[in-house]
């Protein structure tokens, strides 16, 4: 009886490893057909009454639980507020110090970039690899490679992946992510780096380099994935080292609010296809 | 039936929450409860239907992950399988033994979402996820407690 039961137990198990075998060869065999009925089932909730009412719940929920970060924010920028009408009187030198911005910024119409606006409908939910996917595809000429940006010109990431009527995109977040950028006021060359905590820190910074906290970063030429130009992301904080090369702490130029609408620029596609 | 029916449709909600909630550009920890939820369903339904609802989270965590694609399916099959062994051995109505195979399933599933990020994707990401399954395992943990005492008072 405890043999025949044995028996039973053993070919219930060889059933389902079978019955398995079978289903992920057809999940992997249906991979892209998968992926993209997934994400326009999902793409078209994105929009209704429903989840938009649920975004106003959480923004509410957000801001009742960071409502002490909220007041220390406010205090500070009335603090601001105060320093700034003492930077008034220096405002010669901010208004040089702004030509150069421009200069760095109005890259679209120097280069004359071909922007398609597209909006972002899905991001990665679990929180390990920086995805995001996009409402535009191969339809509207968008091919893997293609830099993202918002309209501040600041760099979101690059396309991976494009189907028809959808992209995936990897976000400058994305693990083992590395950035050749510039300062823009020093000109001092480094590398962008994720650390395991997914911090993002710039680092190779040479000891006599001058980076002050603030200063803003822009990708550099020595890309090849990247257009250069592009703002990256600003000096949070130096971390404190006695090596030869200085590390600093970055914050990025934008939030996750922000992320509703972007741009593709679709007149650059870089020829390495490895990228980061 | 009925209760088949409420299940997934709980399923539904709680994947929606997660996915435009909790969904995340940057690279942080995330409270994952659609886990959660299939491992507290995992103890009241058949394995049958419950793998239908791991197949649904692994397509759909699979998608926008952006992953190795069969990565979260694989480890939610093979988690829950352990599971399911863990279950011929202990109780699957005790509580310390629903404790056991949830933080066991919870260790599995990110143990191999760890090794897979090590071996397939090269990242160094093991912070984040380590973080992710204390997360995750101290959220199932007080749950647990929390259903355990509310289910104690209604029958005192």
């Amino acid at each position: 009886m405890k043999r025949h039961q044995t028996i039973q137990h053993l070919l219930f198990g060889v059933i389902i490893l079978i019955a398995l075998f079978f289903v992920f060869k057809i999940y992997f065999i249906f991979q892209s057909n998968l992926k993209v009925s997934t994400v326009s089932t999902f793409s078209t909730m994105n929009g209704n009454i429903f989840l938009n009412s649920f975004n106003r719940s959480a923004n509410w929920l957000f801001d009742l639980f960071h409502f002490n970060h909220l007041r220390y924010q406010a205090k500070n920028l009335e603090e601001e507020n105060v320093n700034l009408l003492f930077q008034l009187t220096q405002l010669k030198n901010l208004e040089e110090e702004n030509l150069v911005l421009k200069e760095a910024f109005n890259l679209k119409e120097e280069t004359g970039w071909h922007l398609l606006p597209a909006q972002v409908i899905l991001i990665d939910p679990t929180g390990l690899s920086g995805q995001f996917w996009i409402n535009q595809g191969q339809n509207s000429g968008l091919k893997s490679g293609m830099n993202v940006i918002l309209e501040n010109q600041v760099l979101v990431g690059i396309l991976k992946e494009c189907f028809k009527d959808y992209c995936r995109g990897e976000s400058i977040f994305a693990p083992q992510t590395k950035i050749g950028v510039e300062d823009i006021e020093s000109r001092v060359l480094a590398v962008l780096e994720k650390d395991n905590r997914g911090r993002y820190l710039l680092k190779l910074v040479p000891q006599e380099a001058k980076i002050e906290i603030g200063a803003l970063l822009v990708t550099s030429h020595e890309n090849t994935n990247f257009l250069p130009g592009l703002l990256v992301a600003k000096v949070k904080d130096i971390i404190p080292s006695s090596n030869v090369l200085k590390e600093y702490i970055l914050e990025p130029l934008f939030t996750k609010n922000q992320l509703s609408s972007v741009f593709v620029i679709t007149d650059f596609i870089p020829s390495n296809a490895a990228f980061y | 039936m009925l209760r088949f029916i409420k299940n997934s449709c709980l399923f539904f909600l709680i994947c929606l929450f997660q996915i435009y909630f909790e969904g995340s550009f940057f690279i942080r920890p995330v409270a994952d409860f659609l886990l959660i939820f299939l491992i507290f369903s995992f103890f009241d339904f058949p394995f049958f239907y419950l793998a239908l609802l791991l197949l649904a989270r692994g397509l759909v965590f699979d998608t926008l992950s952006g992953l190795t694609w069969g990565t979260n399916l694989f480890s939610l099959f093979f988690s829950f399988g352990i599971g399911f062994l863990l279950t011929l051995f202990l109780e699957r109505d005790n509580f310390l033994s629903k404790i056991i195979i949830g933080e066991s399933i919870i260790n599995i599933y990110f143990l191999i979402i760890f090794i897979s990020n090590l071996l397939i994707s090269h990242s160094n990401l093991w912070f984040i996820i380590l973080i992710d399954a204390l997360i995750n395992a101290s959220l199932y943990l007080i749950l647990q407690i929390f259903k355990h005492h509310a289910f104690q008072k209604k029958f005192s």
